[in-house]
């Protein structure tokens, strides 16, 4: 590889300790490093401590189903990718290198040792959360770095021969192989419906796992999880490493005699990359989808004082990148919410509506940081904002609706598949109805209020990033702080309001006991709610404050 | 010559977006490669670039294939982006660091201090790149353009973010350059900008050329017709009937 490669490696890695220090000039990004670097530590010790193969899954099933997951994680990467595979290079490679004295070859060895470099660290941290699962840390270790580099070679590989090939006979190759899949799947599927298990997926896996087929193709990838669990040093680590590495090295030799012109879809594969890229920047997940032509658009809002076209264009925004937030919706319908409903029907819980009241709330802070269609994901937009001719809170209000209804109907909905469940909880699940909106509200106040004062680019964390990690937990025990005090005033005044009416009602003597207990309920409900709500109006003018101050050219983060 | 293009198409799928286009500029050339949007013309770049391949036809740079030998023509040339993006976390120095290295050039130093100090970086030498403006990346752009002394030097709207200040002493660098022996293509949209640089001026008009030809050639034809039009009102003038357009061979 050129010289010069390795020195441009080495001015990144230089330059990546320069970004990460660069905190440390100020007292508070020392402290906020400081503090995200102790947790950080901690979280590390913590999970040092825990001995290793005590929570682990058993090393038979490890060896028998990991290669399974492993080529299945490597074909999902292929399958999910963007019609035109290409290999990704950054624009600044793009425009320093492709132009510049280098060769195709030596261009793809930089991007595997960069990137096998950059993956160093992540692979420590993933190691130290896998190591459970093994017997010793350096063979985990060791096996992670060989199963990166193979996961990247592999995605080399399908790019190249699909540049090779041309993008119009990949696309129909890869839809052909996608549909072999799904048909295999499906006759895999049908098979274990009909065998006395059932549906039951650790049967099914292991029957697929089972077959000699399967033995003698899975054998190379194996060896991968042969060297995770190693025990010794000769002849297991030894052995293994070199087995997984020698099919690396087949994967290296494909890649390198392919040579295929890969620049091109490269260059303009890379431009819409990092067009994604920047967009997640800006506004996180749900606005890092394609800025295809728009299909459909939503109706005009009324004016409502201003509020309506600025909840209108968050709205339109939202739903055109709907898309992958349904996907990513299903996903916690399909993984999280149907297991968690499924298992407390199985157990016949005693208090399933804890475990409802956990989920919405566990689901409240997931989908936060994923609809960020507020001030968050406006913040190169703010100048814009502000030459808008409304009074701030309007603006603050319009602004804060769309996550609000967007979050509020995904709870709705994740309440009501609860209430065709358990329709025994309905009190408990309307009750949660009722207190979404104004807690919303107020969960989205509270997050516009700390961006706009301290402002900081939703996705914008880089590993290692210790100021981002304290900066994160600043964040969120200060809203923990206010959502607690909030919601312990609206205990109070709910409880004083159910006792006040219960006490009035008795004193009447008209009522039966049963209708004055629903009453209390009520009542206290009410003025809960009534706490909740007033306490998300009462930072409007704190929003509207913080939106008036936010200097463009200062606060608009890098 | 410098650079050489023959016969040279771009088609994706069934769209042409260029089709078989010639021409060449001598060293010392500043060549005005002009055209609306969609012309063609940052695919011609590109093809020259090394970055996209020409589905026909043949381009070299100081006598070498693109194709067949793209490190010999890369190792000549410098090419600086319409939307030039640096590498983030590396300091300006940096970027000169690692040109030099690329390019293998030994006594780099002094004249990256010199292209500093002309393009008004100097108090930017240790600034990453993300901290730069529009404006500055471009200086930047062009300063390791020019750190290696290319033999043809490919500028796709070099004006794009410059105050007046930094425009001119752009068009002054690009002359002093080209008199050195480079020959230079500018691609640009800014016509009375670059009204007085340009030596030779080629249109484009959906991948095919439909004017190109010396300048002076060009100013004479148009007063021998009686026009005294500025380039800006010529392009503008031609454009409108492309199909009209004569083909002048230089």
């Amino acid at each position: 590889m050129s010289r010069a490669l390795v020195l441009l490696i080495a001015l990144h890695m230089r330059g990546l300790g320069r970004y990460l220090t660069r905190s440390l000039r100020t007292v508070r990004g020392a402290l906020t490093a400081l503090l995200g670097g102790f947790f950080f530590v901690m979280w590390v010790t913590l999970l040092l401590l825990t001995p290793e193969r005590s929570i682990g899954i058993a090393p038979d099933t490890l060896r028998r189903n990991g290669p399974a997951f492993l080529l299945l994680y490597c074909l999902m990467n292929v399958f999910m990718s963007s019609s035109e595979r290409a290999i990704y290079f950054s624009p600044a490679e793009v425009n320093f290198l492709f132009s510049g004295p280098f060769s195709r070859r030596e261009l793809l060895a930089y991007k595997i040792l960069l990137s096998l470099l950059v993956s160093l660290p992540s692979s420590l941290i993933i190691a130290i959360l896998v190591r459970v699962h093994a017997t010793w840390f350096v063979a985990v270790y060791i096996a992670l770095l060989m199963g990166v580099l193979f996961q990247q070679l592999f995605g080399m590989c399908v790019s190249l021969i699909a540049t090779t090939i041309g993008a119009r006979a990949y696309t129909r190759s890869r839809r052909i192989l996608l549909w072999c899949v799904i048909a295999v799947g499906a006759i895999a599927l049908l098979q274990a419906a009909g065998s006395p298990s059932g549906w039951r997926s650790r049967y099914l896996l292991e029957s697929v796992t089972s077959t000699s087929t399967w033995q003698v193709v899975s054998t190379p990838l194996r060896w991968f999880f042969d060297a995770f669990l190693s025990e010794r040093l000769w002849p297991d680590l030894v052995v293994n490493v070199g087995l997984a590495m020698s099919v690396n090295l087949v994967l290296l030799g494909v890649v390198f005699a392919l040579d295929a012109n890969y620049l091109e879809a490269a260059a303009t594969s890379s431009a819409r990359i990092y067009a994604q890229i920047q967009r997640f920047r800006r506004g996180g997940m749900a606005t890092a989808g394609r800025s295809g032509k728009p299909r459909f658009g939503l109706p005009d809002l009324p004016y409502w004082g201003g509020v309506g076209p600025i909840l209108w264009r968050q709205l339109t925004t939202a739903v055109r990148g709907m898309g992958r937030l349904l996907v990513v919706f299903g996903l916690i319908a399909v993984f999280v919410v149907a297991p968690l409903l499924a298992r407390s029907e199985e157990a016949d819980s005693a208090a399933p509506g804890g475990l409802i009241v956990g989920l919405v709330i566990w689901l409240t802070v997931f989908l936060t940081q994923m609809v960020p269609f507020d001030f968050r994901g406006d913040v190169d937009h703010i100048a814009i904002l502000k030459t808008l001719p409304l009074p701030a809170w309007r603006l603050a209000v319009g602004q804060l609706l769309a996550p609000v209804l967007l979050v509020t109907g995904a709870q709705w909905a994740t309440l009501f598949a609860a209430r065709l469940l358990r329709p025994e909880d309905s009190n408990v699940l309307l009750a949660l109805a009722a207190f979404a909106p104004p807690f919303n509200f107020l969960l989205f106040g509270l997050e516009n209020a700390l961006f706009l004062r301290f402002p900081v680019r939703v996705a914008a964390t880089t590993p290692g990033d210790f100021q981002a990690v304290g900066r994160n937990l600043l964040f969120m025990l200060a809203k923990l702080a206010v959502l607690m005090l909030v919601g312990g005033t609206a205990l109070v005044a709910a409880l004083l309001t159910g006792l006040v009416t219960q006490l009035l009602l008795n004193t009447s003597g008209r009522f039966e006991a049963a209708d004055i207990a629903t009453f209390a309920y009520l009542a206290g409900g009410f003025a809960g709610w009534l706490v909740v709500a007033g306490c998300g109006m009462a930072l409007l003018p704190l929003i509207a404050l913080a939106f008036r101050a936010f200097d463009v050219g200062r606060d608009t983060p890098a | 010559m410098s650079i050489v293009v023959e016969d040279y198409h771009k088609i994706y799928g069934e769209t042409v977006a260029v089709a078989g286009i010639s021409f060449s500029v001598a060293p010392g050339e500043i060549l005005g490669f002009v055209g609306p949007n969609g012309a063609g013309k940052t695919t011609t770049l590109r093809a020259l670039a090394g970055i996209i391949a020409p589905t026909f036809g043949r381009l070299f740079i100081a006598g070498h294939d693109v194709v067949h030998e793209p490190v010999a023509a890369k190792a000549q040339l410098a090419y600086v982006p319409d939307e030039p993006v640096p590498f983030e976390r590396l300091t300006v120095w940096e970027h000169f660091r690692f040109t030099a290295a690329a390019y293998h050039l030994r006594e780099w130093r002094a004249r990256g201090e010199a292209l500093l100090d002309r393009l008004e970086l100097t108090e930017k030498r240790d600034a990453p790149g993300s901290e730069l403006s529009r404006g500055m990346k471009q200086k930047l752009a062009i300063g390791c353009a020019l750190l290696h002394h290319p033999k043809a030097l490919l500028l796709d709207e070099p004006l794009t973010g410059l105050d007046p200040f930094g425009s001119r002493s752009m068009k002054e660098l690009i002359r002093d350059f080209a008199a050195g022996g480079a020959a230079v293509i500018v691609s640009s949209h800014q016509l009375s900008e670059f009204q007085s640089l340009f030596t030779t001026l080629l249109m484009l008009h959906r991948g095919r050329i439909i004017r190109f030809g010396k300048l002076e050639e060009l100013r004479n034809e148009l007063s021998a017709e009686g026009r005294s039009e500025t380039l800006e009102e010529l392009f503008l003038r031609v454009m409108k009937q492309p199909e009209r357009a004569t083909e002048l061979q230089p």
